[in-house]
């Protein structure tokens, strides 16, 4: 029906209306809903919408390496009531592809203690020999969808950056920071099970003392830091991202640098941990956004390697 | 006589004061060791160790209070008249204490 409605050139919300009023006039006492989203993809305009009933927003990463969402999820299924309101959201085409789930995806994370993104990322790289036994636990069905909308279906795949981990935490969760990093470490072990252990405990490290950091200082009681994990395909990298709403503070990097390498300092050493550990480091708005790059190929080497 | 932890050992006759720790040393569980280990310096009388050895054969990570601890550590032990030795099992860890130069103040012994 949603087809043939499609090609008669009916708008997409006014079908989407139609089939909720399809679902409503079935027989009394029977409920049948579904969670529906929608993307509309104008390459002429290199405009996206969405349209989102109750669906777990689509995720897309932006120019700036950020991984973004496709409206929230206050929406309810088609099927419910008589006046539902999608979620709409515009965006300009993102440089890589969307990627689009159904919760029983978000539910199997949960179950496993994963992001999911990172599981999104592993059955995708599975492609058709999905065999992995994690699966055997879904108590539901999953659809995956990865969409380049900038794209024809007939292109190649590409190589990209693939978001890992989206998260966002109060400042509630920092006495569960440890949770939080065998929540990362299992996501990021289930996504690239090759990843060498020395650059998961880097990351895992800086992540750590990057989020305490943000939860800590720049993070008041309603507000959230932004924590999350791409893997850079093209450059073999993956990339933390932490981000507070705290206005940062001025901090001589290099002197302290310098001071602890005269006599051990105690604090900001987490810093120290920071820039060392990781091949690139860039701040921005003083401090209070991080991003902390580590190759996934050839380990850093350090000048300190062969020291002992 | 000074104040003991179900993780302490003196080895009275080469004047060793061993410190077992069974997991990481990070933030959430490091100043509760440095609590445990003050309580032992105070009661100890002087010279009653040359040498403290930090067993952290069991740590798969230190992290930045972890190693604020073992700075600490090194000072307190120092202050004393007595050397730190710490064992360690995790080529991360050893590496982490590389780049930030613990090693050089640290007498770290890896056991793989």
């Amino acid at each position: 029906m949603t087809n043939a409605l499609a090609f008669g050139g009916e708008p997409l919300e006014n079908i989407l209306v139609h089939y909720n009023n399809f679902l409503l006039e079935r027989p009394t006492g029977e409920v049948s809903s579904i969670a529906v989203t929608a993307l509309q993809v104008n390459r002429e305009t290199c405009c996206i919408r969405a349209l989102n009933y109750g669906g777990p927003p689509p995720l897309y990463v932006d120019w700036q390496g950020w991984v973004q969402t496709l409206g929230g999820r206050a929406s309810s299924p088609l099927g419910w009531f008589q006046d539902a309101v999608p979620i709409t959201t515009g965006i300009a085409i993102p440089p890589g592809p969307i990627w689009m789930w159904t919760d029983g995806l978000e539910q199997i994370a949960e179950e496993l203690g994963m992001s999911a993104p990172a599981v999104a990322y592993a059955l995708l790289e599975s492609g058709s020999a999905v065999d992995a036994e994690w699966l055997a636990a879904a108590g539901d069905d999953i659809l995956l969808a990865c969409i380049w909308p900038g794209k024809s279906a007939e292109s190649a795949r590409e190589a990209c950056v693939h978001p890992l981990i989206a998260d966002e935490y109060g400042a509630e969760m920092l006495a569960e920071v440890d949770s939080l990093q065998e929540r990362w470490s299992r996501s990021l072990r289930l996504a690239l099970p090759g990843l060498a252990d020395r650059v998961c405990y880097d990351l895992l490290l800086c992540s750590r003392e990057a989020v305490i950091n943000a939860l800590k200082y720049g993070c008041a009681d309603s507000e959230h830091v932004k924590f999350q994990v791409v893997y850079d395909a093209p450059k073999e990298a993956l990339c933390v991202r932490v981000s507070d709403c705290g206005s940062g503070y001025d901090f001589d990097f290099d002197g302290h640098a310098e001071d602890d390498l005269r006599e051990p300092v105690l604090g900001h050493r987490g810093l120290l941990l920071m820039h060392r550990l990781s091949s690139r480091v860039v701040t921005s708005r003083n401090g209070a956004e991080v991003m902390m790059e580590f190759e996934t190929r050839t380990p850093r080497c350090s000048e300190f390697e062969n020291t002992r | 006589m000074f104040s003991t932890a179900p993780s302490l050992t003196l080895d009275a006759q080469n004047k060793i004061l061993r410190y077992h720790v069974a997991g990481d040393v990070i933030s959430t569980t490091a100043r509760g060791l440095r609590a445990e280990l003050e309580r032992v310096f105070e009661s100890a009388p002087a010279g009653a160790f040359e040498e403290f050895e930090i067993d952290l054969k069991a740590a798969r990570m230190v992290d930045s209070v972890g190693l604020n601890f073992l700075v600490w550590l090194w000072r307190s032990v120092s202050d004393r008249g007595a050397k730190l030795r710490v064992l360690i099992s995790s080529p991360d860890i050893d590496r982490t204490f590389q780049f930030t130069r613990l090693s050089s103040r640290l007498e770290v012994d890896l056991h793989s």
